[in-house]
């Protein structure tokens, strides 16, 4: 099984799905080929961004992809903290550092959704600015999406920007977990992706190196020819 | 190199050391080629430095180091209002070092 579509099996069987990542490990390519592959099979489409993590994710994909602005344009946007996203026109907008109020209008937004692929983007900017709500926010947020029934909950989180007890806390309610890292030396990058947790058991802690192409992303067992940057 | 240019300038090097290791040379480099200048060009026009890391990194990894600049210089500058962007954490710099 190909990485990409590993991590879209495993999320479509187990519920929420983390992908952790650095700086620099090209998240919002993967984020591109695994809402592409599994969009479809879910009847809604759901996207929870935070301090304009969207906007900023749709603009770089919308520059390397032409296809991008229509991968992502029948979500259900929800704006938390917007300062350049209103504009993107969101189904809600909330604007609260608090979060038992930030998952009290979530909660009122999605409730009855079912059937549903939510993708949580910048949840990790949300903690960088605000580090005390954190382990409030991310339990309650993994409660109130997975309540309906066959819910998909994909969350990209940065952890090297926090310290080890965030990250541990941040993981242990990951059922699937992907680590994307950077491995850099002497002006050099190589990409690796590590299966730390998913229910094929066969794949864990299995490593690739990766390189994002236009056309596709290329996984490989060993290291890639080193490319200057 | 002025003051508030030094506290900005160290303060993006602590932010590369912790979130993103072994990418500060690889970002210099590419300010140096692309630009020829250094990490000082956020002081000088924190627009172009952030186009330069987002070219880089991607936009999103740009907003979250942005961020962690932000965070790292807020609580040291002492301000009560919220800052949003490195355009403002430079603004403020600057008006309170009289640059």
């Amino acid at each position: 099984m190909n990485p990409l579509e590993l991590i879209a099996v495993a999320s479509k069987r187990i519920t929420p799905t983390f992908l952790n990542h650095e700086i620099g490990s090209e998240i919002e390519s993967v984020l591109y080929y695994l809402i592409k592959m599994l969009k479809e099979d879910y009847e809604e489409f759901v996207i929870l961004s935070f301090q304009d993590a969207y906007n900023s994710i749709l603009k770089y994909l919308s520059s390397i992809y032409k296809d991008a602005p229509d991968v992502f344009k029948d979500a259900h946007l929800i704006s938390i903290n917007p300062f350049l996203e209103e504009e993107l026109k969101p189904s809600d907008s909330i604007k609260t550092k608090d979060a038992e109020l930030i998952v009290g209008r979530i909660r009122g937004d999605v409730r009855t959704k079912s059937d549903t692929l939510f993708l949580v983007l910048g949840l990790d900017l949300y903690g960088v600015k605000y580090p005390q709500e954190l382990p409030v926010i991310i339990p309650a947020i993994i409660r109130v999406l997975s309540g309906g029934k066959n819910n998909n909950i994909i969350i990209p989180f940065n952890t090297k920007i926090f310290p080890e007890n965030t990250t541990e806390m941040v993981n242990s309610f990951a059922l699937n977990l992907f680590k994307f890292e950077v491995e850099a030396t002497e002006g050099e990058i190589q990409r690796k992706l590590t299966v730390i947790r998913c229910p094929f058991v066969e794949y864990t802690l299995k490593s690739w190196y990766y390189t994002v192409t236009p056309d596709r992303i290329i996984f490989l067992p060993r290291k890639l020819p080193p490319v200057s940057v | 190199m002025s003051k508030g240019e030094k506290i900005l300038v160290r303060a993006i090097s602590t932010a590369l050391k912790e979130v993103a290791p072994g990418l500060e040379a690889v970002l210099e480099a590419h300010l140096k080629a692309t630009m020829n200048k250094g990490l000082e060009v956020a002081y000088e026009d924190p627009k172009e430095f952030k186009e330069a890391v987002s070219k880089l990194f991607g936009e999103y990894s740009a907003r979250l180091l942005e961020m962690v600049i932000i965070n790292k210089l807020e609580s040291q500058l002492e301000e009560r209002e919220e800052i949003n962007s490195l355009e403002e954490l430079v603004e403020r710099i600057k008006i309170i070092y009289g640059e």
